[in-house]
């Protein structure tokens, strides 16, 4: 602003109706804005391109739009799974059954070699969820005969681990044949003290989240037993 | 009468005045035109009067700037430009003087602010609502643009 006189800005506000009292102390004695805000008051003829002129068709509905959108992701934002506090490790799949043996004062996981009397062997189990285990076992010397049956050896539920393993361990023997045994996972526990392995396991395996698993462990002695008959 | 023929009549004598002093009576119907097209398609034509002026300043500036721009660019005689006789302030004619010979050398901002200030008399508040920014950035903005000036003069 001049000293002398409001701004353009000022004076063009006042006229189209804002309230200034100073301004309107300045006019009264000024000529030189009396004589802008006449001019700005005459009215204008209206010109030919004027009716053209015409609104946005959709320019009310951008903030609409922007609200709308904002809000879609605000809620996406919102409802965004939590990250997990720490990262799942657990088993997949059906369960896997892995046979440890102590021999002496060293205990290894079995792969198929053979085992000796005195061998201990525990069983330890991968799982994915809460799990009732049987284990079924059949003596070696019985075990060739059909229809055998097999009596139970260990009965509980096992929670998931890498692997869970059984509080029971069973020693070798040094009788002839290989040892046999069954072990059942399954979502409840099983009634049967005994069961005839041919007849009863393949139903057992058809029980939903049921697995069955039959292991033949093979004996030093059994070998041993082998070679003599030749 | 419409919304829009009312906009007109109140706002078109302001628009036009302020046109003049910026760039004479030449080029300034077609700044009007083009500003209150704009106007019309943007938002403020519903708002308030304050608000509703305070963007015809702003943007009819910026039309301006562009012409003075182009205008220097191409040597055009500047001296047509003609000043606004009764309407001006004391100081605006050297400023208009001046505004067209460093047109093409000092920013944009710079000569925003310039215009606002020295032909439209606004006060540094005034100048900065128009801007939208603080009034110690129109206080640099007028530093500058007499940094600019001056070096333009000298040569």
């Amino acid at each position: 602003m001049t000293p002398e006189h409001p701004s353009f800005l000022a004076l063009d506000r006042f006229a189209t109706g804002g309230s200034n009292p100073a301004i309107e102390r300045h006019i009264a004695g000024c000529g030189d804005c009396r004589a802008h805000l006449r001019a700005i008051g005459q009215p204008p003829t209206l010109p030919a391109w004027l009716p053209t002129a015409r609104p946005r068709p959709l320019a009310g509905w951008r903030p609409v739009a922007l609200a709308l959108m904002l809000g879609v992701l605000a809620l996406v934002w919102l409802r965004r799974p939590d990250p997990p506090a720490q990262p799942y490790i657990g088993a997949k799949g059906p369960p896997a059954v892995t046979v440890f043996v102590k021999r002496g004062e060293q205990v290894t996981r079995w792969r198929d070699e053979l085992l000796q009397p005195a061998d201990t062997v525990r069983l330890g189990l991968t799982l994915a969820e809460r799990t009732h285990v049987t284990v079924y076992g059949v003596a070696a010397a019985a075990a060739a005969a059909d229809g055998a049956r097999a009596e139970r050896l260990y009965a509980g539920w096992l929670d998931p681990g890498a692997p869970a393993l059984l509080d029971r361990a069973w020693t070798i023997d040094d009788a002839p044949g290989p040892e046999r045994l069954w072990i059942v996972l399954g979502p409840a526990p099983l009634e049967a003290p005994q069961l005839v392995p041919d007849r009863d396991l393949s139903w057992l395996a058809l029980r939903p989240a049921t697995y069955v698993e039959a292991l033949v462990l093979p004996k030093a002695s059994s070998e041993a037993g082998s070679d003599d008959d030749r | 009468m419409s919304e829009i023929e009312a906009a007109y009549r109140r706002y078109q004598p302001l628009l036009r005045a302020k046109c003049m002093r910026m760039i004479g009576e030449a080029e300034a119907d077609d700044i009007v035109q083009e500003t209150f097209v704009r106007f019309v398609r943007s938002r403020a034509l519903g708002r308030a009067p304050d608000v509703a002026i305070a963007w015809l300043y702003r943007v009819a500036t910026r039309l301006a700037i562009d012409r003075l721009r182009a205008r220097s660019r191409q040597q055009r005689a500047l001296d047509a430009i003609q000043p606004a006789s009764t309407l001006d302030r004391r100081g605006a004619n050297e400023a208009r003087s001046v505004l067209r010979r460093v047109a093409a050398r000092a920013p944009r901002r710079c000569i925003e602010v310039a215009i606002l200030h020295r032909i439209d008399g606004l006060t540094h508040a005034e100048a900065a609502e128009i801007c939208r920014c603080s009034e110690r950035t129109v206080r640099r903005l007028l530093r500058r643009f007499d940094e600019v000036a001056a070096r333009v003069m000298a040569s």
